[in-house]
């Protein structure tokens, strides 16, 4: 478990820009955006009807609204507004993430560090696993904390605004089970990264396999198997079924995030994301996971690079 | 004394390229082994097997250990600097420090911090930072500080500047290396390691060419300083090597007796580098 952590440490240390600055970043820039649109927006925005009116005191005046709609609609409001900046970090963070995955097992050879780290007492499936865990577990943890803080963030400006609408903004802490939101950032963030574990071992397989141009081993394959289904059986058989396997994965993740029992989203079945570990699908990824993450593991260390 | 090292029928092929051609050697316990030969001689391959980072054929046994299958449990024993390794350019010294720390069981944190406290290297510098000598200090202090009954060094000097390469050796010696250890180590600079070394073992071709300690290499080779005037008669007795120094001749002697040699001129004991380029040019 020491050996792991530290391991883990270690894949912070090299994608700490990737890990903690980038979301950091992201949350400092929505908001100084909120900021600017705050302080400057004023007397700038035209309506439909070619009318100049003022952003800012349209703001106030929603946020001070909030107190007037009932109790379904206040929470749907105020989830809609805690959740919907979630998207934008998730986005980012798969971009992260995938160039993650794909230099992870290709970097230590490009740079020659690999002898030095195959010089201590670490076994190479112990250092894969670690590889994987940071992607699937310690990027998504710090994603949603620094997601959660942004969300206190929205909650602190939403009710400053409703203050200048002559409101106490009480409804912005009062009408959503805050706890229950940040708590649901935290799974449905982890849900889908953990649910996408086949996509991100297929690139550390790749990253463990390329000599060179990681990115090109990464996705030609894939466009390789799409192009011979395509001309072979005139079909897009699999790359149907990766998507459809991906887009369930959003699905799982998002559930969590139903802004309300029954509303916007009630296409999704689950009602829990927690319930993708009940599916059959989630653990025929797991295993097609191990399966490739084996691999990358066979590969770094038997390969004989000389 | 106990083997650390234990090759019979060690075998290597690269394609049809044989790197080892089943070779046969041992190191013992407390022995400071050079592993000498030219560039594709096998040295590599050689250590390489040993470090179970390549496949083999033979029998191959590292404290007791295959290297192949029992990989993880020999790292616990054996350190090494391999001469293509690098430290990763993001790495901070200190993290550097406490990873391995953390990683290995028998590393001494006091050592490490002992050898780097005598060099200019910062704390907090990334490795990208520091020179390519600091780099290599760095790697050498950390190797150095673990307690393994096995080093193995590949190059350990390359890219140190010749205030340092010292200063090195001087440390392997006196704060690594006791009787319960060994240390097996390559390198192009003979010269430097000459005085270090228990023993010697010479490759070429994936063969080995000599293999003996220090002890027997003077006893069995002898060089002979004659003038000009006695050059036909040392040539009878068959030198192994022939050069000039200063219009006189130089030869080298495998195994003649000495009180033969006497006879002809001043003996002296062979440095490893002539007695290395007498051995590589043999059947030549």
């Amino acid at each position: 478990m020491k050996i792991l952590t530290a391991l883990i440490k270690r894949e912070y240390w090299e994608h700490r820009g990737g890990m903690l600055i980038t979301p950091v970043a992201i949350a400092g820039f929505l908001v100084v955006l909120a900021f600017i649109l705050v302080f400057t927006l004023d007397n700038v925005v035209t309506d439909d009807n070619g009318v100049r009116f003022s952003l800012i005191s349209h703001i106030i005046e929603t946020a001070s609204k909030l107190k007037y709609l009932n109790e379904v609609q206040a929470e749907l409001a105020v989830k809609s507004m805690l959740y919907s900046p979630v998207v934008f970090f998730v986005f980012v963070m798969f971009i992260v993430s995938f160039f993650f995955a794909l230099g992870t097992l290709y970097e230590e050879r490009k740079d020659r560090s690999i002898l030095f780290w195959k010089s201590l007492p670490v076994s190479d499936t112990m250092t894969v696993f670690s590889k994987y865990l940071a992607i699937v577990i310690a990027t998504p943890i710090i994603y949603a904390a620094v997601v959660i803080c942004f969300q206190l963030f929205a909650l602190i400006m939403g009710t400053i605004l409703a203050w200048f609408g002559g409101d106490s903004g009480v409804g912005f802490w009062t009408s959503a089970n805050l706890f229950a939101v940040a708590l649901n950032t935290v799974i449905s963030i982890l849900v889908w990264t953990i649910w996408f574990s086949p996509l991100w071992a297929w690139l550390m397989l790749a990253s463990s396999w390329a000599k060179r141009v990681a990115f090109l081993w990464g996705t030609l394959p894939i466009l390789f198997i799409v192009v011979a289904e395509w001309t072979i059986f005139n079909s897009f058989k699999f790359i149907t079924m990766v998507g459809e396997y991906l887009f369930e994965g959003l699905l799982y993740g998002v559930a969590n995030m139903k802004v309300i029992e029954d509303g916007g989203l009630d296409f999704i079945e689950a009602s829990s994301s927690l319930e993708a570990f009940i599916s059959l699908e989630f653990w025929v990824g797991m295993i097609i996971s191990a399966g490739l993450l084996g691999s990358a593991i066979y590969l770094r260390r038997f390969r004989d690079e000389s | 004394m106990s083997a650390i090292i234990k090759a019979r029928g060690l075998q290597k092929s690269y394609g049809s390229f044989e790197a080892l051609k089943g070779v046969d050697f041992s190191v013992e316990r407390g022995k400071i082994v050079g592993l000498v030969g030219p560039n594709g001689a096998g040295k590599t391959t050689v250590l390489k097997a040993i470090l179970g980072l390549t496949s083999f054929e033979g029998e191959l046994e590292v404290l007791g250990l295959n290297p192949s299958k029992q990989r993880h449990e020999l790292m616990q024993k054996v350190c090494f600097i391999a001469d293509v390794a690098l430290l990763p350019k993001w790495l901070k010294v200190k993290d550097a420090v406490e990873f391995v720390t953390e990683v290995h069981p028998n590393f001494n944190l006091d050592r490490a911090k002992l050898f780097l406290s005598k060099t200019k290297i910062n704390w907090n510098s990334k490795v990208k930072e520091l020179s390519k000598g600091m780099v290599t200090q760095l790697h050498l202090a950390l190797v150095m500080s673990i307690e393994a009954d096995l080093l193995v060094l590949d190059e350990p000097t390359l890219g140190l500047d010749i205030l340092y390469r010292k200063e090195f050796y001087n440390q392997l010696l006196a704060e690594f290396f006791d009787e319960g250890r060994s240390i097996l180590v390559t390198t192009h600079q003979i010269e430097e390691v000459e005085n270090l070394l228990t023993d010697l073992i010479f490759i070429k071709d994936g063969e080995i060419v000599l293999d003996a300690s220090m002890d027997e290499v003077s006893d069995k080779y002898v060089e002979v300083m004659v003038g000009r005037e006695e050059a036909e008669r040392a040539r009878e007795l068959g030198p192994v090597m022939e050069r000039d120094v200063f219009g006189r001749k130089v030869y080298l002697f495998e195994g003649v007796e000495r009180s033969k040699l006497a006879e002809l001129g001043e003996l002296h004991s062979p440095s490893v580098a002539d007695l290395f380029v007498a051995k590589m040019k043999e059947g030549k």
